[in-house]
This record gives structure tokens, C-alpha cells and sequence, in this order.
């Protein structure tokens, strides 16, 4: 039976020397080198049989769509603790500190009460979550009767004692890590400015060259006409294209370094796992929003959630910048280098036996 | 030290210099660690970079008090060129390891004294949070942060378990690489464990 992968760390294929392969590798020099690309709009094939489950697949369009960013958290919390009432078992909250997770913290407090949301949720995390957000634990947590779990051991945490929730995806929604990178390259200015050719392949070129800087400008531009709305900006160009093609990648990302997977399945990851902005909801607000994901600075990246949280624990979160938070549980672990479509944790990899010919990069 | 002819391999004044030998003695059959003072005679002549060369040669003598002299041709035994040239390869990476983990150890625990947290695991391990038993540092963390006991506990418990559980995964790693540092014989071979080496500890987490 054919295998898929569902989730490549890119650097074991750096080495095969074919035409199409290289070109591909062009990519990790513009995106982090541990991305797993993957095209939800089917436009871009990288030269690797990946496949994806059916729940990260691009939804369709809802043009009605009308709930607010707030909606959705509290529709989604909603949704949790019914789950959490079916299966009888804790929700444990993945708390870095970070933007993401207070957003989520937040929205349970908001929604359950502070007694019941202790009662109900357990919070993984380290003393980084705490430097990380300190209005929040000084003023919510260091008091409260939140089970606190140490976030060190949580990769070999995948029971079936708990609902694993965390706040993924919520970049690829608002945005892009990548902002950050061309704010610095450009200005702030530059991300309400209207994209254009000129503009992506000048950043483009000093990372990959002008062969590739065009290849990607062309690549990418067929993704962005599959966008249901016009992308105008510089900042919405980057976001649709982290929407729909780091998709999987964030999904899998914390997955990959289980030490004990042997529960992970659809079937468990539909029921004990959930990242909290992956929903239709939150998806189709992303496809029909542009006002609230960012103001056109740096500064602003996911206004709408420091407000959110700012308004629970206090006007200075307003200040906070968006730094990766995630590192700490990825960092000194071990990774599977592919997961295939049968939830296979491969840590030794055959490149050859992965390459897919039929790809976007042969004709370059 | 080789011991077959007592030449000198390494030298590292550093702080971390004895991790350094003491790791790279479990790779060298034959190797000793030396002592040596700067009122040595010929301490002088001790170059860490000046040793990774081919061409120099040094030899600490036991019998007069750890002198150091330049080792005479007549003593360049295979084994000894072998070890020299295997330590060229394996020091630095070595060095970059231990700097490594010293730098990630340090960071999961900032606390202004290196290992305090086995003064707080003992603190810990005194405590019987069922049964509301605590021991007198936690109640006198709790007055002083104003909180309660059972909080205080909690912070100063996630604070250790973090500490300890990052540090045993650093370790992990630590001695994953020595083996494989262990088992470098040539440039190739060195360039592929520093590469891997800087992907573990770094740019796997890149998000």
C-alpha cells in the first residue's frame, strides 16, 4: 500500500541531488528549515508523497460567515467542555504564556467562571509561561487551584486521561512568523503596502538568488488566486500563504516528538487532541477578515487577542510582542522525521522511497 | 597525556577544562590527565590552538615534576600521531558540547546559585501537601510572596520538576553526542556531528 507523509522534516532530503529536489530546498532558505509545506489548495506538490487527514483540509468558503474572533473562542470552549462531559476526563490546557494560550485561558475563565474553569482545566506548563506572561500569573494563577503539570513531561502525556488542547494555528490565521523577518527587511510600512512582483521577489532575492525568487513568486502567486477574497497587502499575501501551506506542519509539530504514540490515531486525535483556532469557525473567520488580525505594524500582530487577554489581566499585555513560545516544548527532544498516513513514527528515512515525481518543481 | 610516551595532546585552562579532558580521555585508549601550574617550567609553551598543528609537539615528564619540553622525534609513535590527530577532530566539537549544555542548563534555572534546586527538592521532599504538612522554608516562602502554603509549594515544585526534567534531557543528549564525537576519526565524520549537534540543540525548535 502507498504511504504518505503526513508530516517530513525537510533536512532528510536535503542531500538527494536531483534538479527538483534542490529547487524544492530553495524554500528553507526563505521558511524555517523544520516547515513540513504541504498545499491545502492542491496548487504547489513538493517532491514527497504527503497526504493529509481530512480535518486539516482547506474548508470550503462560507461568504456569510458573520461570528466575531471572540465568537469563536467562546463557541469553541462551548464545544470542549461538552466534549469534556462526554468523555469524563479533564481539559489540559497547553500554557506557554504566549499570546495564543492566554487567548485560550482567558476564554474558559470568561465562559466557565474562575472556580469552575479550575475545576475543569489543568494548565502544562513551566516556569517560561510564567516570565512569559507575569500580569497573568501574578494576578490569575499564582492564587488560584489550577492543577499546574510540568510542561517537561508532557511528550510522553498522550492518554487517553485527558483532553489535550492547545493554541496552534492561531498564527496561521492572523498572520505570519514571517512579518517579522519583513518588517526588518523593508518597514513596518510594508505590510499594508499593496504586494506586487516587484516587491516579493526583492525579498525574495537575497535569500534564494533570482532563478528561485522567481520560481517561488510564481509558485506562490498560483496559491494566492486560489484565495476565496482578493489578497491585497504584502501582510495578506504571507498570511494566506501560511494558512494554507503550514497548515499541517503546526499540527503535527508537538505529535512528532510523542515518545509514546502508540494511542495516536484519526480516531484519538479527534477526540483527545484539539488545537484550539483549528476549527471551521475560526477558519472561515480568517478567510472573511482582514481589519482584526493586524493594524498594519509589527507592533499589532494579533491586537485582537491581546485585547482579549489585556482586558482580563490588565491594559500592559496590550505592549506584549508576539515571540515564539513553543520552542521551550520542542527543544532537546526527539522528533519522528516522517509520520505517515497510518500514524507510522518513522525516525530513519530513505528519501528515495518518498519521492514523488509528479511535482511542481521537475519543470524548473 | 598520551601514555605512551607522555605527550601532550590537550590543553585547556579553562574552567570547564577538566569536563573537557575527562571527555575526551573516554575516547583515547592510553590517554591520562594531567595537572600542570603556571609555575611549571615550560608551562609556557602550553597552546591549545598551537597543539591542533601536526607539526608541534610537547611532552610533560612525570619523573620532573610535570616539566614541560618539546617532545623529541624519536618518541612520534604511531598510536601517539594517531591520538593527536583524532584529538584535532574531536576537541573542539567536544568543547562546543559541553559549552552547550552549560549555557541550556543555566537557562532553565535562574537561580542565583548553581544547583539550588537540590535545596529546594530536599525543602520538597519534606512536604506532605495531602496533608497540609510543609516544611518550615515553604511556610517561609509563602509569608514572604504572600501566599499560601499549598501555592508556594506548587510554584517551587513546578520550578524542580522543570529544572530536573530539562536537565535530564540535556544530559541525554550530552551523552548521545559524546558517542558519536567518540566515534569520529576524520573531518568528514566531525562536520556531521556538529551539524547534527547544532540541529538538536537549536534549530529543531526554530517554530
Amino acid at each position: 500500500m502507498t504511504k504518505y507523509a503526513y508530516r517530513y522534516n525537510p533536512s532528510k532530503f536535503m542531500h538527494v541531488k536531483s534538479n527538483d529536489v534542490q529547487n524544492w530546498m530553495s524554500l528553507y532558505n526563505i521558511i524555517n528549515y523544520n516547515v513540513t509545506f504541504i498545499d491545502r489548495t492542491g496548487t504547489v506538490q513538493v517532491p514527497i508523497r504527503t497526504s493529509m487527514p481530512v480535518c486539516l483540509e482547506l474548508p470550503k468558503y462560507d461568504s456569510n460567515f458573520n461570528l466575531s474572533y471572540e465568537d469563536c473562542c467562546q463557541i469553541k470552549v462551548r464545544e470542549l467542555v461538552k466534549s469534556q462531559d462526554n468523555l469524563d476526563v479533564p481539559i489540559r490546557l497547553l500554557y506557554s504564556g504566549g499570546i495564543d494560550s492566554s487567548t485560550i485561558l482567558v476564554s474558559f475563565i470568561k465562559e466557565l467562571g474562575l472556580a469552575e474553569a479550575e475545576k475543569r482545566v489543568q494548565l502544562v506548563m513551566s516556569v517560561e509561561s510564567i516570565e512569559e506572561n507575569p500580569w497573568m500569573w501574578e494576578r490569575v494563577l499564582r492564587r488560584s487551584n489550577f492543577q499546574i503539570i510540568n510542561s517537561e513531561i508532557h511528550d510522553s502525556d498522550w492518554g487517553k486521561d485527558r483532553i489535550l488542547v492547545g493554541g496552534e494555528f492561531n498564527d496561521q490565521l492572523m498572520g505570519s512568523d514571517i512579518y517579522k523577518d519583513v518588517v526588518n527587511w523593508g518597514s513596518d510600512k510594508i505590510l499594508d503596502t499593496p504586494w506586487t512582483q516587484q516587491l516579493i521577489i526583492s525579498y525574495l532575492l537575497p535569500k534564494v538568488g533570482p532563478y528561485h525568487a522567481e520560481m517561488w513568486f510564481y509558485l506562490m502567486e498560483r496559491i494566492i488566486k486560489k484565495s476565496p477574497r482578493p489578497v491585497v497587502t504584502v501582510a495578506e499575501w504571507w498570511q494566506w500563504i501560511n494558512f494554507t501551506c503550514k497548515w499541517s506542519s503546526v499540527y503535527f509539530r508537538l505529535i512528532a516528538c510523542s515518545r509514546d504514540n502508540k494511542n495516536i490515531d484519526d480516531e484519538y486525535l479527534d477526540r483527545y487532541y484539539c488545537q484550539f483556532f483549528g476549527d471551521n469557525n475560526f477558519q472561515q473567520w480568517s478567510m472573511n477578515n482582514n481589519t482584526d488580525k493586524i493594524k498594519g505594524t509589527w507592533h499589532s500582530y494579533k491586537w485582537i487577542c491581546k485585547k482579549l487577554v489585556a482586558d482580563f489581566c490588565g491594559q500592559e499585555y496590550m505592549y506584549k510582542v508576539k515571540r515564539g513560545s513553543l520552542w521551550r516544548l520542542l527543544s532537546n527532544k526527539r522528533h519522528a522525521e516522517i509520520i505517515d498516513n497510518n500514524y507510522n513514527f518513522i525516525t530513519t528515512v530513505d528519501p528515495e522511497e518518498w519521492y514523488e515525481p509528479n511535482n511542481s518543481f521537475a519543470k524548473f | 597525556m598520551d601514555y605512551s610516551n607522555e605527550g601532550v595532546l590537550y590543553f585547556n585552562d579553562s574552567g570547564d577544562g577538566q569536563l573537557i579532558a575527562l571527555q575526551l580521555k573516554t575516547g583515547l585508549i592510553d590517554s591520562e590527565i594531567r595537572l600542570a601550574y603556571s609555575s611549571t617550567p615550560g608551562y609556557d609553551k602550553l597552546d591549545r590552538s598551537k597543539l591542533y598543528d601536526s607539526t608541534y609537539h610537547l611532552q610533560i615528564i612525570s619523573k620532573k615534576n610535570g616539566t614541560i619540553v618539546d617532545l623529541p622525534e624519536n618518541s612520534h609513535n604511531p598510536s601517539y600521531l594517531y591520538r593527536k590527530n583524532l584529538v584535532k577532530y574531536r576537541a573542539p566539537l567536544i568543547e562546543q558540547l559541553v559549552n552547550t549544555i552549560r549555557f541550556q542548563a543555566r537557562t532553565c534555572s535562574p537561580d542565583p546559585w548553581i544547583g539550588f534546586e537540590n535545596n529546594m527538592q530536599y525543602v520538597i521532599s519534606e512536604c506532605d501537601p495531602d496533608k497540609e504538612i510543609w516544611h518550615n522554608s515553604i511556610l517561609e516562602y509563602s509569608h514572604i510572596n504572600d501566599i499560601e502554603p499549598k501555592y508556594a509549594y506548587r510554584e517551587i515544585k513546578l520550578q524542580i520538576d522543570n529544572i530536573s526534567s530539562f536537565k535530564m534531557r540535556v544530559y541525554s543528549f550530552f551523552k548521545k553526542f559524546m558517542f558519536d564525537i567518540n566515534n569520529v576519526t576524520d573531518e568528514q565524520s566531525a562536520i556531521q556531528v556538529r551539524k547534527n549537534m547544532n540541529d538538536k540543540f537549536f534549530r529543531d525548535s526554530w517554530v
